[in-house]
């Protein structure tokens, strides 16, 4: 008999776990599961990259500095760090969140995702700050791999904090934009290739975009990532090529329609629920 | 004759009969698997590299400014075109036969292209000329679009279509021998990542020699894309020494030997393709 009561009470115990107004235990879950699923293949998600960067910078110091060459006041090479440094930060984020939410798709367990009860924003956001974390963790490894070769300083370095947070999360979120939209690896191959690439090599960080015709320096200014870039390196050398209170405002904006945009793609579940 | 199994059938080309039949065999799995796989993700396998690769040119042009020879006679841009068009080509020839191998060995289809009357030297040359195909349409056409940066150049016809031939040659051989070691992409991506890509970028394709410290010289000679980088750019601009030329493609060509006769070991053997 008294054993009877023990498993009543038992029962008892477990009853439904009650949630809140925000499912923490959940939103952590998936956040860490976002995490996990890069760390698990960290050669492929944080040491290439870092290597591919050093090798760019190399290859780009070598071939085009060393003759003196200066650029917006400072070295060619200084010039160059924080724009590859920015490019791969958001290549990552951008390649975690579109991967994940694509091989899920791809794989059928995107419903491991959509079952449990987790709220639009709670997964839109627990996605998206794993392609942040992503893009931070490759861009401090990258800053400090760099450092071991290159006098970097930072001049204003909450510039720079403030940059990376809204450039990772900006390509976060359109990866994650694409991931919903794409339904086979050829079409995010595709918005890689032809969107993304383009953009962030054409915006600034090889050139000063004054070396740009008239005509394209009005067309870089479309370009966020010539924001993104231009911000972030004003961080480190405390020059800017545009007027970085517009980039500062204009970044956050933009992630703020993204937000709406994906937090409604994952309401309506385009291309997520049958 | 197509009683033959798999391991005589190419010891018994004898009659010319057989030997259509053994290029059909070739053919079919080069032709009908391999170019009209590619032919059909044009889009990934074409317009992608090709793509980047001209962002590359356009990058370069920008950062470099109109000023500044990087050896006489040759601007900056004519110097670093075909060095990027020939890394470009061994790096697609690599790509595609690992792409190849892995989806079929994923996928399973690979038991298919193994139960047909192929030998091991016909398995791996149907699936290296195909990456070997991608890959030079793809120099052929980079080529054609950087003469936008360049203007036509061509020095030597023989010696630029032996380098590209030699490069995707053996990058595609080498692609034979990680596609078939990969289990998942991983060992694919860390191949392609922390070697293929070092090799093409510390090569000199971008700068010459001089511009290296002189003990960290060595490292760049000894690695077969300065090789391949160095003859072709000598094929398209004639810029370069014919003596250092024809003993660096002497041990490319062995290098090739050498890679074949592993591709051809690992298919005979059915390595991670056969139980």
């Amino acid at each position: 008999m008294c054993r009877m009561a023990l498993i009543d009470q038992k029962l008892t115990q477990i009853a439904p776990r009650t949630i809140g107004r925000v499912n923490t235990l959940g939103l952590w879950t998936l956040y860490s599961r976002e995490v996990k699923r890069f760390l698990n293949v960290f050669t492929q998600t944080l040491m290439a990259p870092v290597i591919t960067t050093l090798l760019f910078l190399a290859v780009f110091a070598l071939a085009l500095g060393g003759l003196g060459r200066t650029v917006g006041g400072v070295d060619y090479i200084t010039f160059l760090a924080p724009g590859l440094m920015m490019m791969t930060m958001t290549q990552n984020s951008f390649a975690n969140t579109s991967s994940s939410i694509l091989i899920a798709k791809v794989q059928g367990n995107i419903v491991d995702i959509l079952m449990p009860p987790l709220a639009p924003w709670e997964m839109a956001l627990g996605i998206a700050a794993g392609g942040i974390t992503r893009g931070l963790m490759v861009g401090l490894t990258v800053f400090f791999s760099m450092m071991l070769f290159l006098p970097i300083s930072l001049a204003h370095p909450l510039s720079a904090l403030w940059f990376a947070i809204n450039a990772c999360m900006m390509l976060a979120l359109l990866g994650m934009l694409g991931g919903i939209w794409a339904q086979k690896y050829d079409h995010i191959a595709a918005v890689t290739n032809f969107i993304i690439t383009p953009l962030s090599f054409l915006s600034g960080t090889f050139y000063s975009i004054d070396r740009l015709p008239d005509a394209w320096v009005a067309v870089a200014h479309f370009n966020p990532f010539f924001y993104m870039i231009d911000g972030f390196r004003y961080g480190f050398i405390g020059h800017a090529d545009g007027n970085i209170m517009v980039g500062a405002i204009l970044l956050p904006v933009v992630n703020l329609v993204l937000w709406f945009v994906t937090h409604r793609l994952i309401t309506t579940g385009y291309r997520l629920k049958a | 004759m197509n009683d033959a199994t798999p391991d005589q059938s190419s010891n018994i080309v004898h009659s010319d009969g057989v030997r259509i039949i053994a290029l059909l065999r070739i053919w079919t799995l080069f032709y009908r698997r391999g170019v009209v796989r590619f032919m059909r993700f044009w889009v990934e396998s074409l317009l992608g590299p090709m793509v980047s690769t001209m962002l590359f040119m356009t990058v370069f042009a920008l950062a470099l400014g109109p000023d500044g020879e990087m050896v006489p006679g040759l601007s900056a841009l004519q110097f670093i075109a075909p060095g990027l068009a020939v890394f470009v080509l061994s790096q697609t020839a690599f790509q595609n036969v690992c792409f190849m191998l892995i989806i079929d060995k994923q996928e399973g289809v690979i038991t298919d292209v193994l139960m047909a009357p192929l030998s091991p030297i016909e398995l791996l040359f149907g699936y290296s000329l195909a990456g070997i195909a991608n890959a030079l349409l793809v120099a052929i056409l980079l080529l054609g679009a950087m003469t936008v940066f360049t203007g036509p150049m061509l020095y030597s016809f023989w010696a630029t279509a032996f380098f590209a031939i030699s490069a995707a040659l053996l990058f595609s051989m080498i692609g034979v021998v990680v596609g078939l070691w990969s289990d998942k992409w991983d060992q694919f991506s860390l191949v392609d990542n922390f070697l293929v890509l070092p090799l093409g970028l510390l090569s000199g394709t971008f700068f010459t020699l001089n511009r290296i410290p002189e003990n960290w010289q060595w490292l760049f000679e000894a690695n077969p894309m300065f090789w391949i980088i160095s003859g072709f750019r000598y094929g398209i601009t004639g810029y370069g020494s014919v003596e250092d030329l024809i003993w660096q493609g002497g041990i490319l060509v062995c290098l090739i030997l050498i890679m074949v006769a592993c591709g051809w070991l690992l298919f005979k053997r059915g390595y991670k393709i056969k139980a």
